[in-house]
């Protein structure tokens, strides 16, 4: 393997897109290309520290320097007109300079200066919506990281994913989705909880809110069951009284939780 | 005479056959299903999933390459108030089916290992790889024990303990009725982990050097360490949370009432001067909430944010009952 397709193959190697018999063959050659190891550890730090990433935003630095810059520069025109005043169209006159040299120089200055501000005013828009797409484009990255991991085989990595997805803003469905069925169908209650953590945060998307109530009939382990009826009180659903009613008819309820749901339904209907 | 010699012979012949029986039948006592099975691609860490109904499951790190499995049926003593159950059954002994049904499969460097009989309690050892990691679930009469293994540990067990020590790597371990232990080695850098359990104390030592953002919630017990914890009140900070989210989520619930918690009695009159409105709002809260009798026990994400050296990934602790003990490695 070269050098050049190994690289090639780095982001499938790091998303574990990759066979195992790839992976090998770029694991041998890591093994002995000091360049391409080194490559591939900073690739791999910069995955991981992806998940701790701040959110990118527009920076708002750029826009206040700006407007800061804008405001002095006005600031220095209304003192100048404020000056200027008595005697206005006097001084101005003066002002005109009298050789047609200096008239010219003095229209050519007015047009660069009018040209800079104009250009100013395009930039700073398009560098706002280059700033957004940026961080449009780490969102959409989460979010497949996030749903790639959620599917690994692994408890840990599955955590991960759904840790992960605690930082979107506007995760999409298939997200979501992947999160609803993580929690009424992940083998360990660890990861389950993690995603009644993380859908608490999209609970006002109307499928969410759906899948969180009907997920109460679902739930076999008593931690997962407190954890959603404390999320059912806790952002006032009063659709899941019905819910937690049929709960407390389920057989082999941990009295523990029934005490909960019972409390729930009351504090729900108050 | 002749005789008296031949019956003497058949008298030690059947005690040689008493004897013989009698052996064979305690070192069935002891007598395990063993298997032996290599991995696919012994080079690269494998990982065992194993499970067990009934009974307990042991994992061993070891120099080789191979994963030993041994099971055996526990003997069963019956108890006083099973012979009076079985009134029948006075006088006679019970007679044990002593072969486990273990059955070993591998595929791809993942060994799936498990018994056909969840009516017998079966204990089972493993012996795999140091480098090797672990799925292990148990449900009841017996403890999860794991020790010298480096890789990703994911156990469960709903009845018995989880007893891990001397471990490396990332641990998700829940227990509903039993206590987790675990005494790390070392941790994996990156990865997340969680410990949760209904009714038992966690109990973990980390190394002294770990860098986490720990997530800590004792629903009736008490948290308790010796690490230096760097508490976050605004859990947004680095904890892979969406901040705007999260305020406004908090925003929210602070506006429905049962978010506030423990109850706060209040003083009659309520003091208002010096306070802010929203302590003034909890107060009032308390008061409405104390006469109608209700206690304030339920909220949701309520858990003690803290980075410990730092912050890394995040450590989830979280009971019902119990304590959590989070314990500097010496």
């Amino acid at each position: 393997m070269t050098c050049k397709n190994t690289k090639e193959k780095f982001t499938e190697y790091l998303t574990g897109q990759l066979s195992n018999k790839e992976r090998e063959k770029i694991q041998a050659h890591v093994a002995e290309c000091d360049e391409c190891r080194r490559e591939l550890e900073s690739l791999t730090e910069i995955w991981t520290k992806l998940g701790v990433l701040e959110e990118e935003r527009p920076s708002a630095r750029l826009s206040t320097r700006f407007y800061s810059m804008l405001e002095q520069y006005k600031q220095a025109e209304e003192e100048n007109f404020q000056k200027a005043r008595p005697g206005f169209f006097s001084r101005l006159k003066n002002l005109w300079p009298r050789k047609p040299a200096f008239q010219l120089a003095l229209a050519l200055g007015m047009l660069v200066l009018g040209l800079v501000i104009g250009n100013v005013w395009r930039v700073i828009p398009r560098q706002k919506a280059v700033n957004t797409a940026l961080a449009d484009e780490v969102q959409t990255m989460r979010q497949t990281l996030a749903a790639s991991l959620i599917d690994q085989d692994s408890a840990s990595e599955r955590l991960q994913g759904v840790n992960m997805s605690y930082t979107l803003v506007n995760p999409d469905d298939e997200l979501l989705d992947k999160l609803l069925s993580t929690l009424n169908s992940d083998s360990s209650v660890n990861v389950r909880l993690a995603a009644v953590e993380a859908l608490y945060l999209f609970h006002d998307h109307p499928k969410v809110k759906q899948g969180l109530i009907d997920s109460l009939s679902q739930q076999s382990s008593p931690m997962v069951q407190a954890a959603l009826i404390d999320l059912m009180v806790s952002i006032r659903e009063r659709r899941a009284v019905d819910a937690l009613k049929s709960l407390l008819d389920s057989e082999d309820l941990n009295p523990e939780i029934k005490d909960r749901a019972e409390q729930g339904i009351r504090r729900l209907s108050f | 005479m002749k005789k008296t010699i031949k019956k003497n012979i058949q008298l030690l012949g059947i005690a040689l056959v008493i004897l013989m029986v009698g052996g064979f039948l305690s070192a069935q006592d002891k007598a395990a299903d063993k298997a032996t099975v290599p991995f696919s691609n012994p080079n690269e860490p494998g990982l065992v999933k194993a499970g067990v109904r009934n009974g307990s499951i042991t994992v061993t790190g070891y120099n080789g390459k191979e994963v030993v499995v041994e099971a055996r049926v526990r003997e069963k003593l019956i108890t006083e108030e099973e012979i009076e159950r079985n009134e029948k059954a006075r006088g006679l002994k019970l007679v044990q089916v002593d072969t486990t049904g273990l059955r070993v499969m591998e595929d791809e460097n993942v060994m799936r290992i498990s018994v056909s009989s969840s009516k017998q309690t079966v204990d089972i050892s493993i012996r795999v790889p140091y480098a090797t990691s672990v799925s292990i679930s148990v449900h009841e009469n017996g403890d999860v024990r794991i020790e010298n293994v480096n890789g990703e540990i994911e156990v469960s067990n709903h009845e018995g303990n989880i007893d891990l020590t001397g471990i490396s790597g990332a641990v998700v371990a829940h227990a509903y009725e039993g206590e987790i232990k675990a005494v790390f080695k070392s941790v994996s850098p990156g990865l997340p982990m969680s410990f949760t359990s209904w009714q038992g104390d966690i109990d973990i030592t980390l190394p002294s050097d770990t860098k986490a953002n720990l997530k800590m919630k004792s629903g009736q017990g008490e948290v308790y360490t010796d690490f230096a914890l760097q508490i976050v009140r605004n859990p947004d900070e680095g904890f892979d949370f969406n901040s705007d989210k999260l305020k406004n989520l908090k925003r929210e619930s602070l506006r429905s009432f049962y978010y506030l918690s423990p109850p706060k009695v209040p003083d009659a009159p309520v003091v208002v001067s010096g306070e802010s409105l929203e302590d003034l709002a909890v107060d009032f809260r308390g008061a409405r909430g104390l006469a109608l009798g209700e206690y304030y026990d339920i909220s949701f994400n309520r858990y003690i944010y803290a980075r410990i050296n730092g912050g890394g990934p995040v450590y989830v602790f979280s009971n019902n009952e119990g304590d959590i003990l989070l314990r500097k490695a010496k």
